[in-house]
């Protein structure tokens, strides 16, 4: 009986959708990372995995390319990917979303950036109704810096010095709000590059052993460069915080930010919408709903620091 | 057959299938409108439920928010370090994950503890927030709900603040991202496609399963059913156009204590698809019930025009004269019966007209006889008036030249006298006469008694003819009376064969005699019936004689045979027969096949004339030329006056 309703049913709903159906466009995905679209990077994996599962297949109808932090190899990437004719690009980072709004010749772009402020880029008239062929995910929240921070000098109160790791191709305006935070709570910044392998070694080495922690802003394509750099703080014995809470554990003592697994997700699902016909510039901007906070205690015991139970009490996951 | 547009099959099968599908659509539409009613009803009390559950589940989200953020209302709550409090409120960000930012306001309305999920945790700012709404509110109604507010133009959040317990209470005031309805949203299956949405008392979109239209700041003040819900008019579910323009069956519930309005819709389609199903249901049924009655009908019709137009046919043939047609109906009803009268009438008619034809061919048979009877008859008639005629025409000749012929043959005798008396004259003048002289004359008288006598025996001979042919006015003369036909036939028959012994030496002749000895006593004329015998023998001899052939044998058959009211003789030879060109002309007088001088020609004229005229017989001739010649004469027993008379 429900499957004759169901068949019932079916023809006069789908007919009622077909009537008012836009024109569909070509069921191809673009997908431009700044950085990496390796198999460790994390906006890479959510969305690709997601678009797979929604049957999309690599090289038939979803392209990835990476920019490598090269504007020109970014440009390029783009230009191949515009070449196989997509529905729409999915670009990951604020150089790729740049890129691929200034490149993309109108085809829509779902952005995934958790730095630029979209309306005050000039990338969308507002989060409501962008109203341009640019929308998606955005998170331009520097006053996380101050989180990070609180969170640093709870866990490690004794701490004097900050180093913020700050990808340049996100702009200034994070590091610029972190350095302020910093100074509000009294503590000495530096900022250097988390891609350059030198820097931070020789920053870290400026000050005094428990001391000095380090937060991680955000960076696109970062995650490759996690374990290395965690590493080296767990050698060095500083505490760190990573906007990343997915992948604590890799040396960082606390991860807090937006759930990427979640949000990210989302990506694929505008994409598809826009695939499907709608105007993206009538698809409203996401931001994110959910933050998730990780703590490593095992990173933290290697630092030989007593966690909070405030911060225990945060935790949404606490890795032992 | 075209004097009516529709033949008696398709008649029948219209009005069989107008019946049965008028029953099945009375039936069909009585049904369809109960289904229809019954399953409105039904889908308009499950829109109903729908609508009320939904809305529960949406104030269950916020109960519950209430019921987590109601753990930093206790009245010691003032009174524990901040330390705690703020522990307290990490839990409930860490609990409630809606709550994107909460505050915590003493009695005096300054601010003691602000944590936020994006921005550092602030303690003991002290601004002063007695004035804020929120703080009013909650001061004023415990628990306070404020008005949904879009940040940024596109997210939507709403303040929950709640006063504390105790005197002077403070409030705790939670933002509230009102997003993470969209989960509850989502989570309310409304049918297969249907969905639920959440509206402020001003239209504006809360919570919708589509996140974006709530990210749009969506107003839906214009569409009708919210337009409804806002006035509190109406039914709580009506038919509408959803948000995205489909029809749909739009029930609603409210939420009095936040101001919300709950929406479940669902596509009219799918909603009332049980009605579609029953209409489906109803229609294929009807089709079918159509189907099945215009194959009934069909048959139906068949079988009765079948046997009807067999009848039709059948008659028609009838009609055309073909009496042997018979209709097969093998039905057992009426038009079986019809069909079985029908034959048995075919069958009468059939019978009548071979009877009739068998009648006219009798009469026919009949008619042809007496025609033949006729004919013959007729024949006879006119045969026997020529040969009377000719008989009468032979007689009156005869009477008129038997005197100029007694004339001759008494003078010639005369002469023959005379010359006698001339030869004795002339003796007695014997010597005056010179004896040439006398032998001269005796020579010329003796010419002239020859010719004389050559005279007298042609007159006599010519006498004789002459006789003859007065024997056919001769009638009624001779003496009548009963004679033993038998003896008759004998007596002529010996007279005959030493006639003709006499005149021919040799003759001789096989002669078998068949005579019935039934046959009688006749009333005749003997003398005149003798002639017929004799001519008939006489004619037989001269046949057999006629035939010369190696090896035959001459034989004459005769014959009497006694009938009941007649008597035949027979008189048969096998001799040279008579040729086809003779036979119709041997009856007339003079005809005869005999050399000249030998025949009158008047034998068989005459005896044609006795046995006919005299004695109301019948003479007939058969024969085949060079084989036999059979002559039949029937005598009728019958007194001959009485034969005559017929």
């Amino acid at each position: 009986m429900i499957g004759r309703r169901a068949a019932l049913a079916l023809p006069l709903a789908a007919a009622a959708r077909d009537a008012d159906a836009q024109p569909r466009r070509p069921r191809r995905i673009g997908y431009v990372h700044s950085v990496s679209i390796g198999p460790a990077n994390n906006a890479t994996r959510i969305i690709g995995g997601h678009l797979r599962q929604r049957g999309f297949v690599d090289a038939q109808t979803l392209f990835l390319r990476a920019g490598r932090g090269d504007p020109a190899v970014l440009e390029r990437a783009i230009e191949e990917l515009l070449a196989h004719d997509p529905g729409a690009l999915i670009a990951v980072g604020a150089p790729a979303v740049f890129a691929a709004a200034r490149l993309g010749r109108g085809v829509p772009v779902v952005a995934v950036d958790l730095e630029t402020d979209p309306v005050a880029a000039g990338l969308a008239a507002s989060d409501a109704r962008p109203g341009g062929h640019v929308t998606g995910l955005f998170l331009d929240q520097p006053s996380l810096a101050g989180k990070w921070l609180d969170l640093l000098l709870e866990l490690a109160p004794a701490t004097r010095h900050v180093v913020f790791l700050w990808d340049p191709a996100t702009g200034p305006h994070q590091r610029d709000v972190a350095v302020v935070q910093a100074g509000r709570r009294r503590l000495t910044a530096a900022v250097v590059n988390p891609f350059d392998t030198d820097a931070l070694p020789s920053a870290l080495a400026r000050a005094a052993r428990g001391t000095v922690g380090v937060v991680m802003l955000t960076a696109p394509g970062i995650t490759e460069h996690l374990g290395r750099i965690g590493g080296m703080l767990q050698a060095m014995g500083v505490p760190g915080v990573t906007f990343l809470a997915n992948f604590v554990g890799s040396g960082f003592a606390m991860g807090y930010g937006v759930d990427q697994p979640h949000y990210f997700a989302r990506a694929a699902v505008l994409a598809e919408r826009i695939l499907d016909g709608e105007d993206p510039g009538a698809i409203p901007i996401e931001r994110p709903t959910r933050f998730r906070f990780a703590i490593d205690l095992r990173a933290t015991g290697t630092l030989g620091l007593a966690v909070p139970h405030t911060l225990l009490a945060l935790a949404d996951e606490v890795l032992e | 057959m075209k004097r009516r547009g529709l033949s008696l099959a398709q008649r029948l099968t219209l009005a069989f299938l107008g019946l049965v599908g008028a029953v099945l659509l009375v039936n069909g539409s009585i049904s369809m409108w109960f289904a229809y009613r019954e399953a409105t009803e039904a889908a308009v009390r499950v829109e109903q439920e729908k609508a009320d559950a939904a809305a529960d589940r949406v104030a269950q989200f916020i109960a519950e928010l209430e019921q987590q953020i109601g753990w930093t209302t206790r009245a010691d709550w003032a009174r524990v370090p901040m330390e705690q409090r703020r522990y307290d409120f990490i839990r409930l960000l860490r609990q409630a994950p809606a709550i994107s930012e909460v505050l915590y306001v003493d009695g005096e309305g300054r601010e003691r503890l602000r944590l936020s999920r994006l921005e550092p945790d602030v303690l003991d700012s002290g601004t002063d927030l007695s004035a804020d709404a929120r703080f009013r509110g909650a001061r004023e109604n415990r628990v306070w709900y404020g008005p949904v507010t879009f940040r940024r133009g596109s997210e939507p959040y709403m303040a929950l603040a709640m006063v504390h317990a105790g005197r002077n209470p403070g409030a705790t005031i939670a933002e509230v991202n009102l997003k993470l309805i969209w989960e509850v949203m989502t989570a309310i299956r409304v049918g297969g496609t249907g969905y639920a949405f959440v509206t402020d008392t001003a239209g504006r979109l809360i919570a919708h399963p589509d996140m974006s239209l709530v990210l749009r700041d969506t107003d839906l003040s214009a569409l009708p059913q919210v337009a409804g819900a806002i006035a509190g008019a109406g039914e709580r579910v009506r038919a509408a156009r959803g948000v995205d323009g489909r029809a749909v069956l739009s029930a609603h519930a409210t939420i009095p204590r936040l101001g919300w309005i709950v929406f479940v819709e669902q596509p009219t389609s799918e909603a009332l698809a049980p009605v579609y199903a029953a209409a489906y249901q109803t229609l294929a049924l009807l089709a079918l019930g159509v189907v099945v009655a215009l194959l009934a009908g069909v048959v139906l019709a068949r079988r009765l025009t079948g046997p009807i137009r067999a009848l039709q046919a059948g008659a028609e043939r009838l009609g055309q004269g073909d009496l042997a047609q018979r209709i097969d109906v093998e039905a057992r009803d009426e038009i079986g019966t019809l069909a079985l009268r029908f034959n048995e009438m075919a069958v009468r008619i059939q019978d009548a007209q071979e009877t009739l034809e068998a009648n006219v061919a009798d009469r026919t048979r009949e008619l042809a006889e007496s025609l033949d009877d006729l004919r013959a008859a007729q024949d006879r008639l006119v045969q026997t008036e020529k040969l009377a005629s000719l008989g009468q025409l032979t007689a009156g000749i005869a009477h008129e030249i038997k005197n100029p012929l007694n004339f001759v043959n008494n003078f010639a005798e005369l002469s023959i006298d005379l010359l006698a008396e001339l030869r004795d004259a002339m003796d007695r003048a014997d010597g005056a006469i010179a004896p040439a002289l006398r032998l001269e004359i005796d020579e010329l008288c003796g010419m002239l008694r020859d010719n004389l006598a050559k005279v007298t025996a042609h007159g006599r001979r010519a006498d004789s003819i002459v006789r003859n042919m007065l024997a056919h006015s001769r009638e009624g003369k001779s003496e009548r009376r009963r004679v033993d036909i038998n003896a008759l036939v004998e007596e002529s028959l010996n007279l005959a064969w030493h006639g003709a012994r006499a005149e021919r030496p040799g003759f001789n002749v096989a002669i078998d005699k068949r005579l019935d000895p039934a046959a009688g006593q006749l009333d005749l004329y003997p003398q005149e019936f003798t002639r017929v015998l004799l001519n008939l023998f006489g004619n037989a001899f001269h046949a057999v004689q006629q035939k010369d052939k190696a090896g035959f044998q001459p034989h004459l058959l005769v014959s009497t045979q006694a009938r009941a009211e007649e008597v035949v003789v027979t008189v048969r030879d096998n001799g040279t027969g008579i040729p086809e060109t003779v036979r119709s002309h041997i009856f007339e007088p003079f005809f005869t096949t005999k050399p000249p001088g030998q025949g009158t020609g008047l034998g068989l004229s005459l005896s044609h004339d006795i046995v006919v005229q005299q004695h109301g017989g019948r003479i007939e001739v058969a024969t085949a030329p060079g084989e036999w010649t059979q002559f039949n004469v029937t005598l009728p027993r019958m007194p001959a006056e009485q034969g005559r008379a017929a």
